[in-house]
């Protein structure tokens, strides 16, 4: 209990944590070319493509390291704060059981159907499953505590 | 005795009318939230000993007068009529 922090950074937690995944996944993807193509539009190609600048690696390098630690910063702030009481507290844990199992399934089930069907190389997609499976984690917590706490137990 | 074939039945309910109080009410006096309070009343929580404390505080009672341990082992005497 002297460990958790205080609640009040809860909310800039969810928004770190969101803030992370989001730029996790746009640097596993490459996906920050479009924002140079946005932003420097005059270097496209008369083909229609965009060479990639030569600093472009560094700066996704630096987008995905500082995309994990914004992602890891909120969970800890999310998943490591004070709750106002011990029933809260004990949803919360139940909670985060209930995502490690949705997180699980769902990394599972993407594994599954990667590895299965054709035309799919498990190392092109391996970042996409985890990415997909850390993203249930946090859905299926947020779903079910919110379930719990503010619609379950106001109906009994 | 395992806490499975435990139940711990509580008359919060029944306190809290008596008292015409409501369920935000209580919460208020023991620093709790309303849903604590809403699944102590249901038996989907057993509160911690000193959440029992207080709650029995409250009502000026003994806590085993609010909480009342039941268990297979040692099930509710019957009344014994006169």
């Amino acid at each position: 209990m002297a460990l958790l922090s205080s609640a009040r950074y809860r909310a800039a937690g969810v928004f770190l944590a969101l803030a992370g995944l989001l730029g996790f996944c746009v640097a596993s993807t490459e996906g920050l070319i479009n924002v140079y193509r946005i932003i420097l539009p005059g270097n496209t190609l008369p083909d229609g493509a965009y060479p990639y600048p030569p600093e472009f690696w560094g700066v996704n390098a630096i987008l995905s390291d500082v995309s994990i630690c914004f992602l890891v910063i909120g969970m800890a702030a999310v998943f490591l704060a004070k709750e106002r009481d011990e029933y809260l507290e004990r949803i919360r844990l139940e909670s985060v059981q209930f995502a490690v199992y949705a997180q699980f399934l769902v990394g599972l089930v993407a594994f599954a159907y990667v590895y299965c069907t054709p035309g799919y190389q498990i190392e092109n997609t391996f970042q996409g499953i985890m990415g997909m499976a850390c993203g249930a984690f946090l859905v299926a917590y947020g779903l079910r505590y919110y379930y719990i706490v503010h619609i379950k137990t106001d109906e009994e | 005795m395992s806490s499975q074939n435990v139940k711990l039945e509580n008359t919060l309910r029944v306190e809290r009318a008596i008292r015409r109080m409501t369920q935000a009410d209580l919460a208020a006096r023991v620093d709790v939230s309303r849903q604590a309070i809403i699944a102590i009343e249901t038996g989907k929580f057993i509160p911690s000993a000193v959440l029992a404390i207080k709650l029995a505080r409250v009502f000026g009672k003994p806590v085993e007068d609010i909480f009342i341990l039941l268990d297979e082992e040692s099930p509710v005497p019957e009344e014994v009529e006169p």
